[in-house]
């Protein structure tokens, strides 16, 4: 191939220029030692800051199990069930002895196509695709669908009487106390559906190394504000722009998180799976507990946080400190191309998403009042939709792992088996 | 995954067990970035900046990067290109080859006049090409990239980046 004319373009660059660029690639070598050391000191205080205020949340929750295990029909699981949305370390709502003859009228005297949904709202949309696919053959009327999470969501489901719900989407399996109470309450036959899985993955290029984070990380990294260093007692706008200073085993490289917008699902299931419980353990040193609600379970919006460029891969490759916010959907079609953080030492995969012990994953179950169930028309075919459009809806981030999984969850919708624990 | 040694990288003694001399490495790939975004760009003042650009963000993590999964060249020029797009998305009316030439300020030998000659003529029948056209051109060219380099790097398989060359270099020389 005569190309000897595009060869001959080519110029050496001028000396000046090359020997001036390199001069200043040493100078930022031997300048990148220093903020490790101006750093050492101040990490050291965040991490004794860090370490006491959790052995102290450690001794309230002792102290808290000490009280609760005295009393005979309060489960330990019920004690250290995961906090949720806007309920933080609450206790379980109290309910009353069983159903009234009132509620169980209410119950019966409800029209029999209507019925009312509650969960979180990502959930909403999965619930308006289903009812557009069953509504290509045939009427559905449409469920009246509260955002709740996954407590109150519970509460709801058991206590018919006051809230009539029928069936509730919950970011965690019910657990046995909540099931007993139900039964309490009149609600005998409650059928369990695995709706599907959601999980976040902060993940770099694979052509860097991905860091280990804790979620106690992720919120000095992530939130908008954290606990004072110098006063654990109040928050201050989170000042941390380094990993090194976040926590002293990482890296001090910048921290640069691209990631999608404030109101985009990966960003609530980061605030929901991560920030909520480990904001938590700093309830008692705030304890200011709607301050916390908004400033530590919030992502910060200064330039930390940023939202991804069109080109997310190239920005990463480009980007070698770049840590990237996404859901594990986009982490498993570009896995070739990424490395996903571990966080608590566990890599996101689908096998540690499958047995829960990824910690930034939740399992989504959907919960009906099987007796119900019958008197509502096209009630299975619904819950069947759900299980199929859980993979479908898009800007939800829920996935279905496996065939074997979805098989086995659209068996449970048309069974409807009666749950025990 | 294989680990992709290039040429230049045996050359240079840059395998996961020899120490590496950066030096070496930035004197032999400097040149060749700073003509890619020549060839890409032809801005002689963008072309000092986006080098450098480059340079500072490899550097900066040149001892973390994965060798496993790409070679230094292919790592570094992934970093130029996208220094590039990033360039181009910033200045929707960036300069056009062409008219960078007649930026340029410092007095240049006969040489080099000539080279710029034909640097404008190139972008004068370049104007229409896709970006990636383009793009390998300024690779193949101006980094002096063998084609398996580019391919590591635009992710088109190498025969299709001779496929492509060839067309692009012959469609060229016709029009020369």
């Amino acid at each position: 191939m005569n190309d000897d004319f595009l060869h001959r373009i080519r110029i050496d660059p001028p000396r000046r220029f090359i020997a001036r660029l390199k001069a200043r690639l040493d100078l930022k070598d031997k300048e990148s030692l220093k903020p490790l050391r101006r750093t050492w000191l101040r990490n050291a205080i965040l991490l004794t800051l860090v370490g006491v205020s959790g052995l102290a949340a450690a001794l309230i929750v002792t102290k808290i199990y000490r009280q609760e295990s005295t009393s005979p029909t309060t489960s330990a699981a019920q004690v250290f069930q995961a906090p949720e949305p806007g309920n933080a370390l609450a206790p379980l709502a109290p309910h009353v002895a069983g159903p009234t003859p009132a509620a169980t009228s209410l119950v019966d005297s409800r029209a029999a196509g209507s019925f009312r949904m509650a969960g979180p709202s990502l959930f909403r949309s999965t619930v308006q695709e289903s009812v557009r696919v069953l509504r290509r053959n045939g009427s559905f009327t449409e469920p009246d669908y509260d955002t709740k999470d996954s407590t109150a969501a519970v509460a709801a489901f058991c206590s018919a009487g006051a809230h009539l719900v029928d069936a509730v989407v919950l970011t965690r399996r019910i657990l046995a106390g909540e099931l007993k109470d139900c039964g309490a309450h009149g609600i005998k036959r409650v059928a369990e559906v695995k709706l599907g899985y959601q999980a976040i993955v902060f993940a770099r290029s694979n052509l860097y190394p991905a860091p280990t984070l804790t979620p106690r990380d992720i919120v000095f990294a992530l939130a908008r504000e954290i606990p004072d260093p110098a006063n654990a007692q109040r928050l201050v706008k989170n000042p941390n722009v380094s990993w090194g200073q976040v926590n002293s085993a990482l890296l001090d490289e910048r921290i640069d998180i691209p990631g999608p917008s404030a109101n985009a699902s990966a960003v609530t299931a980061v605030r929901e799976i991560l920030l909520d419980t480990a904001c938590a353990t700093f309830l008692s040193l705030v304890g200011d507990k709607s301050r916390l609600d908004d400033g530590c379970k919030s992502i910060r919006a200064d330039s930390v946080y940023h939202e991804v460029p069109s080109d997310l891969n190239g920005y990463l490759e480009a980007h070698p400190e770049a840590l990237a916010l996404m859901d594990y959907k986009y982490f498993a079609v570009y896995r070739g191309q990424l490395a996903g953080a571990s966080i608590d030492g566990v890599a996101p995969s689908e096998p540690s998403l499958t047995d829960g012990s990824y910690p930034a994953s939740r399992t989504l179950y959907l919960y009906i009042n099987a007796s119900r169930a019958d008197s509502i028309p096209r009630m299975r075919d619904f819950t069947a939709a759900l299980v199929e459009s859980v993979a479908m809806t898009p800007g939800t981030a829920l996935m279905m792992l496996s065939e074997t999984d979805r098989r086995a969850s659209r068996m449970a919708a048309y069974t409807l088996s009666d749950l025990t624990l | 995954m294989t680990l992709e040694v290039s040429t230049f990288e045996q050359r240079v003694g840059m395998t996961q067990a020899l120490p590496i001399d950066w030096d070496r490495i930035y004197a032999e790939h400097a040149p060749r970035v700073y003509n890619y975004f020549r060839f890409r760009l032809g801005t002689n003042v963008d072309v000092e900046d986006l080098t450098s650009r480059t340079f500072e963000k490899a550097w900066r993590s040149r001892e973390k990067y994965n060798r496993n999964v790409a070679g230094f060249s292919t790592w570094l020029f992934k970093i130029a290109r996208n220094v590039a797009v990033d360039h181009l998305r910033a200045q929707r009316n960036y300069v056009t080859i062409d008219e960078s030439l007649q930026l340029a300020t410092e007095a240049t030998p006969e040489t080099d006049a000539e080279r710029s000659s034909n640097l404008a003529r190139l972008a004068a029948l370049t104007k229409d090409l896709s970006e990636r056209d383009r793009d390998l051109l300024a690779l193949k060219y101006g980094a002096v990239a063998t084609n398996r380099e580019i391919a590591r790097v635009t992710g088109l398989s190498e025969s299709n980046v001779g496929t492509l060359l060839h067309r692009l270099v012959q469609t060229l020389r016709s029009r020369w």
